[in-house]
């Protein structure tokens, strides 16, 4: 508790001033088509190297929360959604805003996300001690098989083509054998190069996988001319709303807030299953997508509750839950954190300060809707090549900041080729991004565990807690391969 | 002939990566071998064995299904992205032996006149302001540049 109350009395101007900036660097972001919270995350670390951590922090959680909310704003206003986590947005959303209701559905969507935020922030404080506390007695072997388990999530997560995940999880293993070997010291595809005995920097790779990648594609997608004339009252007439969907709220926070702390889930799928339960909820399911607000309260509360469950296992264990934890881990590490259960022995200011700018974020979230939701509604009309020239800037900042040589930048450069490569071919990158994070971790943890063990496999499987995680990896694995099998059914 | 080319063209990423296993193979034939059996090649052949093998399942299984991607590159986006990156090589060049003001400065001008279409006065305002408060940003924030 004290802990807390250390972290409170550290929020300060800057802390504030990061917050705020956040909030509206995400708000951008997430408010315009073909920019997404993971890219926003990932071009802006380099900005807060000499912020202190619990600064750096505010200000990256508020971006990636508010990024997540105002990909909603597009998606009521121009029927496009500005982040993929928005996509059931529109069903309800923009239909809602045509009839002259765009406050009604922005503040419902607001609000909405604003309590599934919350709550999983809520959720976060509890479950990620009790996992900490849970996790601290972890050897190498169960470190091996949590990666393992992180890493069989890739099937579920690649459900529409299984081969190509998992391609692409064999791409994101590949990266980190470039390098000095950590458990040998022996340089590994390092070609003579002093720049590759450090290996491939992660963030490089991030940014260009998420960032150039992005930027390529939107040259092969057509502008929207879609412009926002929509008139944006009311903007809180929505409370009555929310009042009569109070179970869906807290159902649908729940459920993001669990499908988010699950490896390779994200706000997407979150946000589809919290329409589903919207449309099951509602009283005359047959007018859903005619502008329903449980079809806006629904997929929005589950996408935000997603931000608090995937902090749960990227800081008691130490795993990201998907690409933008993934960096978000990066970001820590730069802080010269190790996240994991010894994150809460270590640095419990931290931890905490972490949890108070997941809350404060939404805060700050309803503060900006309140006063400035106008001016980024305008900012739709704005063409996404002039933000994408400023985005390509920040890419080669980003890249270059981290070690202050432009090897990084080519990294960055190659890596946009490959990410647009593999999204042009129908390659998901998210389990990439997965197994690009776990890849050393299992490794190490392997090579570890064989030498403690003198090359004996048994205690892979007879430690209690290993056992429990291989059962875990296989049920996933099985639970994934029996639904694709179903879906495939059922689309036949 | 056309069939040939448009079976590379499908399963280009799993060839290369057919590629590269054989190489990651051929590579570490040579590394240090340790008495426990775990040493510098182990993970590197497994990842390998993973790639080739995945790589196969996915040519096979995907024999006569259309690759359904996020986007169709026509000719336009590849030459916009053939520009984009030359002016991100020029640029970087340029912060490299001059300075980084100059390079961003260069790189903003040149993309918004020829990638985003704009007038060369709008391209010179944008870019002139933009990049002041870009490197206002990074001497407030203390970025190491």
């Amino acid at each position: 508790m004290s802990s807390f109350i250390i972290a409170l009395s550290e929020i300060n101007g800057i802390y504030i001033w990061a917050l705020l900036l956040g909030t509206v660097a995400g708000y951008v972001i997430g408010a315009l088509p073909g920019f997404s919270a993971t890219m926003g995350v990932a071009i802006f670390v380099p900005f807060t190297y000499n912020m202190s951590a619990n600064a750096a922090f505010a200000f990256l959680i508020a971006l990636y929360c508010s990024a997540v909310f105002a990909g909603s704003i597009p998606a009521i206003l121009i029927r496009t959604p500005g982040t993929p986590a928005a996509l059931c947005t529109v069903n309800d959303g923009y239909p809602m805003a045509k009839r002259g209701e765009a406050g009604r559905a922005l503040g419902l969507a607001c609000l909405a996300s604003i309590f599934g935020g919350i709550v999983s922030a809520i959720i976060l404080i509890f479950a990620a001690e009790f996992i900490a506390d849970f996790a601290i007695s972890f050897g190498h072997y169960e470190y091996f098989w949590l990666g393992v388990l992180g890493l069989s999530m890739v099937i579920g997560m690649s459900s529409d083509n299984m081969i190509k995940g998992l391609i692409s999880m064999v791409i994101g293993l590949a990266i980190p054998l470039v390098g000095m070997d950590s458990m040998n010291g022996f340089p590994r595809f390092t070609f003579g190069s002093i720049e590759l005995l450090s290996g491939l920097q992660q963030l490089p790779v991030m940014i260009g996988l998420f960032a150039i990648s992005e930027v390529f594609i939107g040259f092969s997608s057509k502008e929207s001319e879609k412009l926002s004339n929509q008139k944006i009252t009311n903007l809180f007439s929505s409370l009555k709303d929310l009042a009569r969907n109070k179970i869906l709220l807290v159902k649908t926070a729940l459920i993001g807030t669990y499908l988010g702390a699950l490896p390779g889930v994200g706000a997407t799928t979150a946000a589809i299953i919290g329409y589903d339960q919207a449309r099951k909820g509602s009283k005359e399911p047959e007018k859903m997508g005619t502008g329903q607000p449980e079809g806006i309260i629904g997929p929005e509360c589950a996408n935000n509750a997603v931000t608090g469950g995937a902090l749960i296992p990227l800081l008691a264990l130490g795993i990201p839950g998907d690409p933008v934890t993934a960096i978000l881990l990066g970001a820590l590490m730069i802080q010269g954190l190790q996240p994991g259960p010894l994150l809460f022995v270590q640095s419990p200011v931290v931890v905490k300060s972490i949890y108070i700018s997941v809350i404060l974020s939404y805060v700050a979230i309803l503060l900006f809707s309140i006063f400035s939701i106008k001016l980024i509604a305008r900012l739709l009309n704005i063409k996404t090549t002039i933000l994408s020239a400023f985005v390509m800037v920040f890419c080669i900042i980003g890249s270059y900041a981290l070690r202050n040589t432009y090897f990084d930048v080519w990294v960055a450069l190659a890596f946009g080729f490959i990410g647009y490569w593999m999204r042009k071919d129908g390659y998901s990158l998210g389990p990439m991004t997965l197994a690009l994070v776990l890849g050393t971790m299992i490794e190490q943890k392997l090579s570890g565990a064989l030498k403690l063990s003198g090359g004996s496999l048994l205690p892979f499987i007879n430690r209690p807690i290993s056992a429990v995680l291989v059962s875990l990896s296989l049920l996933v694995i099985g639970f994934s391969i029996y639904k694709i099998i179903k879906d495939k059914k059922k689309r036949v | 002939m056309n069939a040939f080319l448009k079976f590379i063209k499908k399963n280009s990423l799993p060839m290369a990566l057919i590629i590269l296993g054989c190489f990651v193979f051929y590579w570490v034939r040579d590394y240090k071998q340790v008495p426990s059996g775990i040493g510098p090649s182990f993970f590197p052949k497994v990842v390998a064995t993973m790639m080739i093998g995945f790589s196969l399942i996915c040519i096979f299984s995907q024999w006569g299904v259309e690759n359904k991607g996020e986007v169709k590159p026509d000719r336009t986006a590849v030459i916009k992205i053939a520009i984009s990156t030359g002016l991100l090589v020029v640029s970087v060049l340029l912060m490299e032996y001059v300075h980084v003001i100059i390079g961003i400065s260069i790189f903003l001008f040149g993309y918004l006149m020829l990638l985003s279409g704009e007038k060369w006065l709008k391209s010179t305002v944008i870019s002139v302001v933009g990049t002041g408060l870009l490197y206002a940003t990074i001497l407030i924030l203390r970025v190491p540049m």
